[in-house]
């Protein structure tokens, strides 16, 4: 026989037991070829994404039938919507309203791209389309957006991190009754990457084709259950073999599913990124992996360099598999989403000094953190200035998802269900930012951007 | 593609015979019932109004070969019932290897269904009805996905 039992085994265990699966298969559209009067682009990008996304659902569903493995979510990300609307102005959210939609008509889950690029700066429709999105997000169901304020070569817009800080208070209070669900679909990145097919987060950059397929595999479950399956005296370097074989297998499934969908499409193949997303099911969490390196809990000390272990193993596995690695590949550490990092969180383990820290070595940042609804914008601003710091200094994406939930206090609970969780509201500093952030301007850009 | 020129030209016009103290939102609303109404009539570039997206010729389809795969309780006939649906749907078995290890039934099968009267749905349909009757668990899989996953 061609495969030994034991690698079919492997195969359908992973699946069966681990929660392998492919978390997105995302569909990127280009539409600067529907730029007009407001009125106008709604009109065209609405029919161009019929048209491009109107066979996604189905084939997506036949291919992972085939192959036996299951895709959690299809979706769609489009060109940054302030690129399309800077000659014209007006009712932005006429725009929402029609990816909105769109994506309901061809049955995808999300549609990415409600999205600003303003590292540098901004144009006056572009501050007037920032000011849009809170009402953008809450009167919509399906729509994403996010908001790059930062990159190593630019340095950091902090006139638009103050800005976003806002935003973020005022998406909170718009959907004050649904416990500030807004924020759960809005990101502020710096170095955002124009592939990324996970949310909230997704956009089709400006580089990017007229149409690819981005897949987004996942598969924390997996390197969970063999790391508690190691033994205990295993060295680290060992574990990190181990954890690089499983991320290549992930890997060389996820691709090659994503290119057979691509390939039934008649649409170009983009990447495959290998990030270690948890769900709130239980074995299916990143805080169980880094416990299993031996903590107590996530948040202890040492936990910062297990996941460093971690995030390189997983991508240099994906690298070993596949040429066509991008977007984040690493892993996530959204809090809410993660139920073993919500057990850290109630128990006092993890706070969000060590999820600043995490970021430094994982792949994205601060994450689905519910913080008190009282918490000021200059504060949440201020977190995001520490994290885009982290991204910018580092040479690195990183990304910032609060929610300051309207009413409820640290030590109280939200809950939003589905794919995005519970989450315990995590205590901010007590003491103000708000001189740091009212000055405005911009961090330069770092000494090490200067490479030409 | 929108003739933003043309919208400009009509814009400019309208507002030489209303005055500049018109209302904006009924000049937009007016300057876009007008370009609607003589746009289907606009020769332009030669571009054509809905958006299009390249698609690229279908590549090489993949295996068609499956991977069966059999686990549960031992029973008398779990081969046989395996075997007679893919006999059925005109698949070929390539390979067969299968154990019982403490009561614990496990098969792996290899078939092509290069010719196959039905999907690899309809297929997975049937085995899974099949194993709901015999109490095992039958998993259908395309061939690529062990290839892609345990050989580099």
């Amino acid at each position: 026989m061609e495969y030994t039992q034991a690698e079919i085994l492997q195969t359908v265990r992973m699946i069966e037991m681990e929660h392998l699966d492919i978390r997105t298969i995302t569909l990127g559209v280009n539409l600067q070829d529907c730029a007009g009067s407001v009125a106008r682009t709604a009109e065209k990008m609405g029919r161009k994404i019929s048209l491009a996304a109107s066979r996604l659902v189905q084939t997506v569903d036949e291919v992972s039938d085939e192959f036996g493995i299951p895709v959690a979510n299809k979706r769609i990300a489009v060109t940054p919507v302030s690129l399309l609307v800077s000659g014209a102005r007006g009712d932005y959210l006429c725009l929402a309203r029609a990816l909105d939609e769109a994506a309901r008509n061809v049955g995808v889950d999300f549609i990415g791209g409600y999205s600003a690029l303003v590292h540098k700066g901004w144009t006056e429709a572009e501050r007037e389309f920032l000011d849009s999105i809170p009402e953008a997000l809450a009167s919509t169901e399906r729509l994403c957006s996010s908001v790059n304020v930062a990159t190593t070569r630019a340095g950091i817009n902090m006139d638009a991190v103050r800005r976003v800080g806002s935003l973020i208070k005022e998406m909170a209070e718009l959907t004050r009754d649904r416990g500030g669900i807004a924020c759960a679909k809005f990101v502020c990145f710096a170095n955002a990457v124009e592939d990324n097919p996970f949310m909230a987060g997704a956009f089709h950059g400006p580089g990017e084709p007229e149409a690819v397929i981005n897949i987004g595999v996942s598969g924390p479950g997996v390197i969970n259950h063999a790391l508690r399956h190691a033994p205990r005296d295993l060295p680290l370097n060992e574990l990190a073999e181990l954890i690089k074989k499983l991320a290549f297998k992930l890997t060389r499934a996820g691709e090659l599913v994503g290119r057979e969908v691509a390939r039934r499409l008649g649409i170009r193949f983009g990447i495959v990124d290998l990030s270690l997303a948890p769900t709130p099911v239980p074995g299916d969490s990143v805080a169980e992996i880094i416990e299993a390196f031996g903590f107590e809990r996530a948040g202890a000390h040492g936990t910062t360099a297990a996941l460093a272990l971690l995030t390189d193993a997983v991508k240099k596995g994906g690298a070993m598999a596949s040429s066509s690695v991008g977007g984040m590949s690493g892993a996530f550490i959204p809090v809410s989403e993660d139920a073993g990092m919500v057990e850290a969180a109630r128990a006092g383990a993890l706070s969000l000094a060590k999820l600043e820290a995490w970021t430094s070595v994982c792949s994205v940042g601060i994450d689905m953190v519910a913080v008190p609804g009282s918490t000021p914008a200059e504060t949440i601003a201020a977190i995001i200035a520490d994290e885009m710091a982290i991204g910018v200094f580092n040479n690195k994406t990183t990304a910032v998802r609060i929610i300051p939930v309207p009413g409820k206090e640290v030590g109280e609970m939200v809950e939003y269900g589905g794919l995005l969780g519970r989450a315990p509201i995590m205590p901010v500093s007590r003491f103000s930012s708000a001189g740091f952030i009212a000055r405005g301007g911009h961090i330069p850009a770092p000494i090490h951007s200067l490479r030409n | 593609m929108v003739d933003q020129d043309l919208i400009y030209r009509i814009t400019r016009v309208i507002y030489e015979n209303l005055g500049a103290s018109v209302e904006a939102g009924k000049v937009e609303r007016l300057v876009l019932d007008l370009y609607r109404a003589i746009e289907p009539s606009l020769v332009g570039d030669g571009r054509p109004i809905t958006p299009q997206i390249e698609t690229l010729p279908p590549a090489r389809s993949s295996s068609d070969r499956l991977v069966i795969s059999v686990f549960g309780v031992d029973r008398p006939g779990i081969v046989a019932a395996v075997a007679r649906i893919l006999a059925e749907a005109e698949c070929n078995i390539i390979d067969i290897n299968q154990t019982v290890v403490q009561g614990k039934f496990a098969m792996v099968l290899i078939a092509d269904a290069a010719r196959s009267r039905y999907s690899v749905q309809q297929l997975k349909e049937r085995f899974r009805r099949e194993g709901e009757a015999l109490g095992v668990r039958i998993y259908a899989q395309r061939e690529d996905i062990f290839n892609a996953m345990h050989r580099v």
